[in-house]
C-alpha cells in the first residue's frame, strides 16, 4: 500500500482568497460572515451568508482551452481558480501526468447565472415544461457534472479518472477519501480532490425552512447557539504518493493516513440520536489510519452551531475517546458553512494548523453548554504540537464522514 | 480481477416493477434500442410503497425504493445483515428537477413558506440517503453524477470499493425520474453458498479521454481489455456516434445499438438484457460501454 501526501493546497472562502490571508483569518478568529449583497433575499426571514465578494473572474482566471469564462456560472468559476492555486502551490504541470485522479463534491451543484441575483423561475418553468421531452444536451448543461466537465476541458486532463460526490455537506471528504483510495492502491499517482458551492438561493430558503438559520453570529457548541450560516467556497487538495513526492523535492503540507464513512439509516434532515453514524465513521477512520484514538491531539469538529448537530457530534467524540476529547473547534464560526466545499476546506485549515504548530479557536463562544462538554478552543488560537487531526463532516441523510490528517513522520513539514 | 459478482438485478420502469427478467420487452427489436420511458407516476409508486409516507417525497427516491424493494422475494437476500449493505447510486439528472419544482413552490408560497421536505429532495444524495433510512442500509452511502455514465460508473465505484475492501455487499443504482435500477453486487466469496452470481464483473473502467481521443480509445478498447471478438457482445450507449461506427467497422456482434433515452438508465437496462441472455445460456463475454459526447467514457465487461 503506498502513502499519501498533500503537495499543494487552494482555498476561497469568505474573506479570504489565498491560503497565507485564509490562515490569518483563521487564526486570529475573524469572524468573515454578514449580510447577504449577492442574492436578492429580501423577503427572507434570515438574510445572512458568508459570501467571497472579492472574486472576481479578471483577477483569478483567464479564459483557456477554448473555454471562455465569462460565460461560465459561478461554482465552475469558483472551482477552476482553487484548483488553478492547488496545481500552482504544487508545482507540478498537469498537462505531463498520466493518469490522474481527479474528485470534487458539492451539495447545490449549479446556481442560476442571473445577473440580477434574483430566484430564476422563468429557467425553472422551462425545465420543468419540457419534462416529458427532456433535452439531453440541457441535461448535459445543467447537471452538477458539468462542474466536472469543466475543469477536465480547462486543464485539460486526457486519460484522468473522474468522480463527482454528492454527498451534500459531508461531499468533500468524500472526494479527499476517493483520491486517498486510488493512490493507496495504486490505481493512480497523483490525485486533484476537493469540493465547491457556490451561494444558493435554495440553500438559504431551505435551510431558512427547517430553522437551521442563526439570525448573527455562527456559535458552535455555545449554550445560546442558534443555528448555521449558510456561505460559499471552493478548496482543491494536491495528494501525491509520498515516494514521488520527495523524489521531486516537494514541499508536505502533510500526510492523509485514512478515512471512514458511516451512515446513520435514520432521517433525512436530523442525525441518529446516538450518533451511531457518526462513531462509526470516526472509529473506521481511526482504524483505516492504523491510530488510536489516544493519538489525535485535535478535532477539526463539523461544528454547524445548530442545537441539534452540536449536541450529537459531541456525544460521538465522548463515545469514541471517553473523557479524553482532544481540543476540538470549528472554523464553521468564522466563514460559515459552504456545504459542499466545507470539508475540503477545512482539510486544508488542518493541514495548516499542522504547519503552524497553531489550533484555530471557534469564534463567538460565550457560554459553555453541558450538552457540549468539549474544550472548543474558544475565541482565541492555541499554540500546541498538533500531529493527528480527525477532521468531521457530516451530512444530510446521516452520510457521515472522518478524515484523518497527520504530520509526515521524518518529513519536512 | 474476478472480485464481483452480479447477485441480482431490480428495475422500476414505465411504472412497472420487474427484474433482470423482465429487460427484453423494453428493447425495440427492430433497431435493437431501448424504447422512450415515460416520467414514473407519483400516484402509482404511493400505491407500490404504501408502507412508506411518500408525501412530498422526490420521483427519484421512489422509484429507486420500488426497485429494490423486489429484493425481499429473493430468499438469499432475507440472509444478509442489512447493516452491511452499502448503497452507491449514479444520477444523470441529478437534482435538477427538484430543485426546479422548489424553486417554483416558493413562486406560489412565499419564500419563507417552502416545504421542508420538498427542500431535502434537491439535495443529490436525497434518493440513496432514504435508500438506507427505509431499508436499514448502514455501511457506506456514495451518490455520484457523470452525465449518462452515472449508472455504469456506480458499478465501478462499487467493484473499486469491493477490491479496496471498503466493503463488500452493495447496491449499486441508478436512478432518474423515469425509473431506477439496482444491482445487488458482492464480493465473490460472500453470497456464494447462498445464491448464484448472474455474473461476474472481470474488468472495468471509468475515465476523461477528451472528445478528440474518443475513437481512439475506441480503437484501442479489444487490445486493452484483451478481448476475443467473436466471442463478446457489444452494448452501446451514449451519444457519440463513433460507437456504432467503431464497432461495425470492426465486424463486432453489437446486441444493442448506441442509445441515451434512459439517461443514466440506459447501461443498467443493457446490463438486465445481457444477465436475461446468460441465464438463457449466452456463453459470449459482454461489453457494456458508455461514452458521452464531451470525452467521458465507462466500461464494464462481464462474464459468465
Amino acid at each position: 500500500m503506498k502513502r499519501v501526501v498533500v503537495t499543494g493546497v487552494g482555498v476561497m472562502a469568505p474573506g479570504s482568497l489565498e491560503k497565507n490571508i485564509f490562515w490569518s483569518n483563521i487564526s486570529s478568529g475573524k469572524t468573515s460572515t454578514g449580510p447577504v449583497t449577492m442574492l436578492n433575499c429580501k423577503d427572507l426571514r434570515i438574510q445572512i451568508a458568508g459570501e467571497i465578494k472579492e472574486f472576481t473572474n479578471k483577477t483569478y482566471i483567464e479564459n483557456k482551452n477554448g473555454i471562455d469564462t465569462s460565460f461560465l456560472e459561478r461554482s465552475q468559476r469558483l472551482s477552476i481558480a482553487a484548483l488553478n492555486m492547488a496545481i500552482s502551490d504544487s508545482k507540478i504541470k498537469v498537462e505531463d501526468e498520466k493518469n490522474i485522479a481527479l474528485a470534487i463534491g458539492t451539495t447545490m451543484g449549479k446556481n442560476s447565472n442571473r445577473p440580477n441575483h434574483d430566484i430564476d423561475f422563468e429557467s425553472a418553468e422551462n425545465i420543468l415544461s419540457q419534462k416529458e421531452n427532456f433535452n439531453i444536451s440541457m441535461l448535459q448543461d445543467l447537471a452538477p457534472s458539468s462542474i466536472m466537465t469543466t475543469l477536465c476541458k480547462y486543464f485539460s486532463l486526457k486519460n484522468s479518472q473522474t468522480r463527482m460526490f454528492l454527498n451534500a455537506c459531508a461531499a468533500g471528504n468524500y472526494s479527499i477519501g476517493w483520491g486517498f483510495d486510488k493512490i493507496k492502491n495504486n490505481e493512480s499517482t497523483l490525485a486533484l480532490v476537493g469540493g465547491v458551492d457556490s451561494l444558493s438561493l435554495p440553500a438559504l430558503m431551505g435551510f431558512n425552512r427547517l430553522l437551521s438559520l442563526t439570525p448573527n453570529l455562527c456559535r458552535p457548541f455555545d449554550k445560546n447557539r442558534k443555528g448555521l450560516i449558510v456561505s460559499e467556497g471552493a478548496a482543491f487538495l494536491v495528494l501525491e504518493e509520498l515516494d514521488r513526492a520527495l523524489a521531486r523535492n516537494a514541499y508536505i503540507y502533510g500526510e492523509i493516513k485514512g478515512y471512514g464513512l458511516g451512515v446513520d439509516a435514520f432521517h433525512i434532515t436530523s442525525p441518529s440520536p446516538d450518533a451511531t453514524g457518526a462513531i462509526k465513521s470516526i472509529n473506521e477512520a481511526l482504524k483505516n489510519s492504523g491510530l488510536d484514538p489516544e493519538d489525535i491531539d485535535y478535532i477539526s469538529a463539523h461544528g454547524t452551531g445548530t442545537s441539534v448537530n452540536d449536541k450529537i457530534e459531541s456525544k460521538a467524540l465522548l463515545s469514541v475517546f471517553k473523557n479524553k476529547v482532544p481540543p476540538v473547534s470549528s472554523i464553521k464560526s468564522m466563514i460559515g458553512h459552504s456545504l459542499g466545499a466545507a470539508a475540503a476546506i477545512e482539510a486544508i485549515a488542518c493541514l495548516l494548523m499542522i504547519q503552524n504548530n497553531v489550533a484555530v479557536p471557534t469564534a463567538n463562544f460565550e457560554i459553555f453548554d453541558e450538552d457540549c462538554p468539549v474544550d472548543c478552543i474558544p475565541n482565541v488560537a492555541r499554540n500546541m504540537k498538533i500531529n493527528n487531526i480527525i477532521s468531521n463532516a457530516f451530512a444530510f441523510g446521516g452520510n457521515n464522514s472522518c478524515l484523518v490528517i497527520s504530520r509526515l513522520k521524518g518529513g519536512k513539514n | 480481477m474476478q472480485n464481483c459478482a452480479i447477485f441480482s438485478a431490480y428495475y422500476y420502469l414505465d411504472n412497472q416493477q420487474l427484474t433482470y427478467k423482465g429487460i427484453p420487452k423494453f428493447i425495440d427489436k427492430t433497431n435493437m434500442s431501448i424504447s422512450p420511458l415515460p416520467f414514473s407516476d407519483f400516484d402509482k409508486l404511493s400505491i407500490i410503497l404504501n408502507n412508506i409516507n411518500t408525501r412530498m417525497i422526490d420521483l427519484q427516491s421512489l422509484s429507486l425504493q420500488a426497485a429494490v424493494s423486489q429484493a425481499s422475494k429473493d430468499e438469499f437476500y432475507n440472509t444478509i445483515d442489512k447493516s452491511d449493505i452499502s448503497v452507491v447510486a449514479g444520477s444523470f439528472s441529478a437534482a435538477l428537477y427538484p430543485i426546479c419544482e422548489f424553486i417554483l413552490s416558493a413562486k406560489e408560497k412565499g419564500v419563507n413558506f417552502v416545504n421542508a421536505t420538498q427542500f431535502t429532495n434537491t439535495v443529490g444524495n436525497a434518493a440513496a440517503s432514504r435508500l438506507c433510512i427505509w431499508n436499514q442500509f448502514k455501511n457506506r452511502v456514495s451518490s455520484i453524477c457523470n452525465g449518462i455514465n452515472s449508472g455504469l460508473d456506480a458499478i465501478i465505484s462499487t467493484c473499486d470499493d469491493i477490491n479496496y475492501k471498503n466493503s463488500s455487499i452493495t447496491f449499486a443504482c441508478a436512478t432518474e425520474e423515469i425509473g431506477a435500477a439496482a444491482f445487488l453486487i458482492a464480493k465473490d466469496n460472500i453470497l456464494q453458498d447462498k445464491a448464484k452470481p448472474l455474473a461476474y464483473i472481470k474488468n472495468y473502467e471509468s475515465k476523461y479521454v477528451g472528445t478528440e481521443n474518443i475513437g481512439t480509445y475506441l480503437q484501442n478498447l479489444a487490445n486493452h481489455f484483451n478481448l476475443d471478438l467473436a466471442k463478446t457482445d457489444f452494448y452501446l450507449s451514449g451519444s457519440s456516434d463513433l460507437l456504432n461506427d467503431t464497432f461495425k467497422n470492426k465486424n463486432c456482434n453489437i446486441k444493442i445499438g448506441i442509445n441515451k433515452e434512459a439517461l443514466s438508465l440506459t447501461p443498467m437496462i443493457n446490463i438486465g438484457n445481457a444477465l436475461f441472455e446468460y441465464e438463457n445460456n449466452n456463453k459470449n463475454d459482454c461489453i457494456i460501454i458508455s461514452v458521452n459526447n464531451i470525452g467521458f467514457v465507462s466500461v464494464i465487461q462481464l462474464v459468465r
